[in-house]
């Protein structure tokens, strides 16, 4: 102990030396730019609301246990039906007497389960692809960007109609076709960026070191990407909601008795003078979610690259 | 140029090709096809079925089906309709010359973003600039049928309460009166709803190339020899800005083609979206097909036209 003492004596002889310089204000690329989200209210404050968004959904049993006195999705009194709203259901109920409030829950997880999955399957295709067409060049890059020539030139909404009359599909199952469908802004992103980074020095150093290609692209290529990749993938999410909804508004997509968003106001269409309140809410919900995501994105891409601010 | 435009061409019929594969398979080996639905009667007897199967072609292999289907679009016949009986061309000919006056006057309606977009760059980080682009955000976020079907609950409203129909409900004309005026006004609501989404894009692109532009050294050189500030717009900063627009024309027009299956459909506008949501139920395969050909075909066009065009007005882009 008394070596301390003898320590504190001596002249701070090491603050000189350049390594030792005490550290201020370097942050990493992540930290500096979280701190720039977090400054953009606006970005903040969506955050926060499709935060709650998702929770009051995911948790929508208990939700309804709560505060909807545990009322079920698909179970309504016949003799209920077309309540206005009231205290015992808050947004009233549908032809079938089911509470709009409690089915408005419920489908938030079909359309929220649905756009997750959608945006994990399009990014997880798309980086791949994307990395693969800009790294390996050639034959590689040919081939896949004849793909994506290939998937932009099928006319989306039309293939969709067409699967879900003869899959009559499960949410999943929509789900993996709209992936399937949807991974090509992706991959022409991802493919541009890594075309551009594949020929820089410390590629080359990594190369000369011995790493071998999938390594390159996994440990030096792909964390230069992620930001891109998230900002691409929040697009993605708010697409893959809104195609849903479209679909099931049609009439295809998700069947009834399953909640969904689009199929809510497809039910609700026929009743829109007797009924407007259900026509407006689903659209609502719709609308609060897609604006909270392209907030989010928004806020993301400005912070990742100060630049594109006011753009 | 001459190899170029050969190029193109081949390569957009190998794609075109790909595409109606693509189609074709996803549609026939998805279960639950035409006979499905016939042999759910129970009038349809086993060998009724079978009679039928053959008299559509259904029972040969499917190589086979789609080689015969690829021969007759060589020789322009597209097959008839399963349903109706009457030729796929006529009946999607018909569909589509109704869904082009949506789409006319939904692009027509959507150059009005152009301006928009000029208008926010120039007052850029004032309260115009900002909101508009907060008006962009929000519209961004509205799926635009539900847009429609508000305005629709409202002027149904209206007229019940105040006795005046702003806007039709729905449809085409009115029965007994196809005047032009009359097909106008029922045009308002779809062609603004299909045109919005092209005011958004058209807003923001525009705004942000004239915010690039704004600030290259040409422009800087015009304003500092003394060149009106009028002249700097139109001939330096509009010119530049504007080029680029023409590569996304080719890449909206999925979206368009899709945004009008939605419109026609709350708007019961008898076009090719509406005719393709029956063709689907009904599993009519030679409608469904021809459909997709076309727009397939719409979509290989405009992209190629917006590659020649760009080539025309950018004297820097060479074809080689």
């Amino acid at each position: 102990m008394s070596q301390t003492g003898v320590e504190l004596d001596l002249p701070p002889l090491q603050t000189n030396h350049p390594s030792k310089r005490p550290k201020k204000s370097s942050r990493g690329f992540w930290r500096s730019s979280i701190d720039r989200f977090m400054q953009d209210r606006v970005s903040v404050i969506a955050l926060v609301v499709f935060l709650i968004l998702c929770v009051t959904i995911f948790c929508a049993p208990l939700v309804s246990q709560i505060f909807f006195r545990g009322q079920e999705p698909n179970k309504g009194n016949l003799f209920d039906s077309f309540k206005p709203p009231s205290e015992e259901h808050v947004l009233g109920t549908d032809k079938t007497g089911r509470d709009v409030a409690v089915r408005l829950l419920y489908a938030g997880q079909i359309s929220l389960a649905i756009g997750f999955t959608v945006a994990a399957i399009s990014l997880s295709l798309g980086v791949l692809l994307g990395l693969v067409a800009g790294f390996f060049g050639g034959i590689w890059d040919d081939a896949i960007n004849a793909l994506v020539q290939i998937m932009l030139t099928i006319p989306t909404l039309f293939i969709l109609i067409l699967l879900s009359v003869l899959i009559l599909p499960e949410w999943w199952s929509l789900a993996i076709v709209l992936g399937l469908l949807g991974w090509m802004g992706v991959t022409r992103q991802v493919r541009g960026l890594v075309l551009s980074l594949r020929n820089l020095d410390y590629v080359d150093a990594a190369r000369v070191m011995g790493a071998s290609n999938w390594r390159i692209m996994y440990v030096h290529i792909l964390p230069n990407v992620v930001s891109i990749v998230l900002v691409v993938a929040g697009f993605d999410l708010a697409g893959a909601i809104l195609s849903e909804a479209s679909l099931s508004f049609l009439g295809f997509g998700v069947r009834p008795p399953t909640a969904s968003w689009g199929n809510m106001l497809n039910n609700a269409l026929e009743f829109y003078s007797k009924a407007p309140l259900q026509v407006i809410m689903p659209g609502l919900m719709i609308f609060i979610t897609l604006l909270c995501i392209f907030l989010i994105a928004d806020g993301l891409r400005d912070a990742f690259d100060p630049r594109l601010r006011d753009r | 140029m001459k190899r170029f435009l050969i190029r193109r061409i081949i390569q957009s019929l190998l794609l075109l090709f790909a595409v109606m594969v693509i189609s074709f398979i996803l549609m026939h080996t998805a279960p639950g096809g035409p006979l499905r639905l016939l042999a759910e009667d129970p009038r349809m007897s086993p060998i009724t079925i079978s009679n039928i199967e053959e008299r559509l072609g259904l029972h040969e292999p499917l190589p086979v089906q789609f080689v015969k289907w690829i021969w007759g679009v060589v020789r322009l016949d597209f097959g008839n309709s399963f349903i109706w009986g009457e030729p796929v061309i006529v009946l999607v000919w018909d569909a589509a010359i109704n869904s082009l006056w949506l789409t006319l006057g939904g692009t027509i309606l959507g150059l009005l973003g152009i301006p928009i977009g000029v208008y926010a760059a120039r007052h850029r980080g004032k309260l115009s600039d900002n909101l508009i682009r907060v008006l962009t955000v929000v519209l961004n976020a509205i799926p635009h049928w539900w847009l429609g079907l508000l305005v629709i609950i409202m002027v149904s409203n209206f007229a019940a309460d105040g006795g005046v129909k702003l806007l039709p409900l729905g449809g085409m004309y009115t029965f007994g009166q196809d005047s032009l005026l009359d097909r106008l006004w029922h045009m308002i609501l779809p062609s603004f709803l299909v045109a919005l989404s092209y005011i958004i894009a058209f807003s923001r692109f525009v705004r942000s190339q004239t915010l690039e532009v704004i600030n290259q050294d040409y422009v800087r050189t015009a304003r500092a020899k003394g060149m009106a500030e009028k002249v700097v717009n139109r001939a330096h900063v509009m010119r530049n800005s504007l080029i680029p627009l023409i590569t996304i024309f080719g890449g909206l027009l999925p979206s368009l083609f899709g945004g009008i299956v939605l419109v026609e459909s709350i708007l019961s506008w008898p076009g090719m979206g509406t005719l393709f949501i029956r063709a689907a139920f009904e599993r009519d395969y030679p409608i469904l097909m021809g459909i997709i050909l076309f727009l397939s075909i719409l979509i290989i066009l405009g992209n190629l036209l917006a590659d020649l065009a760009y080539g025309v007005v950018d004297p820097r882009v060479r074809y080689n």
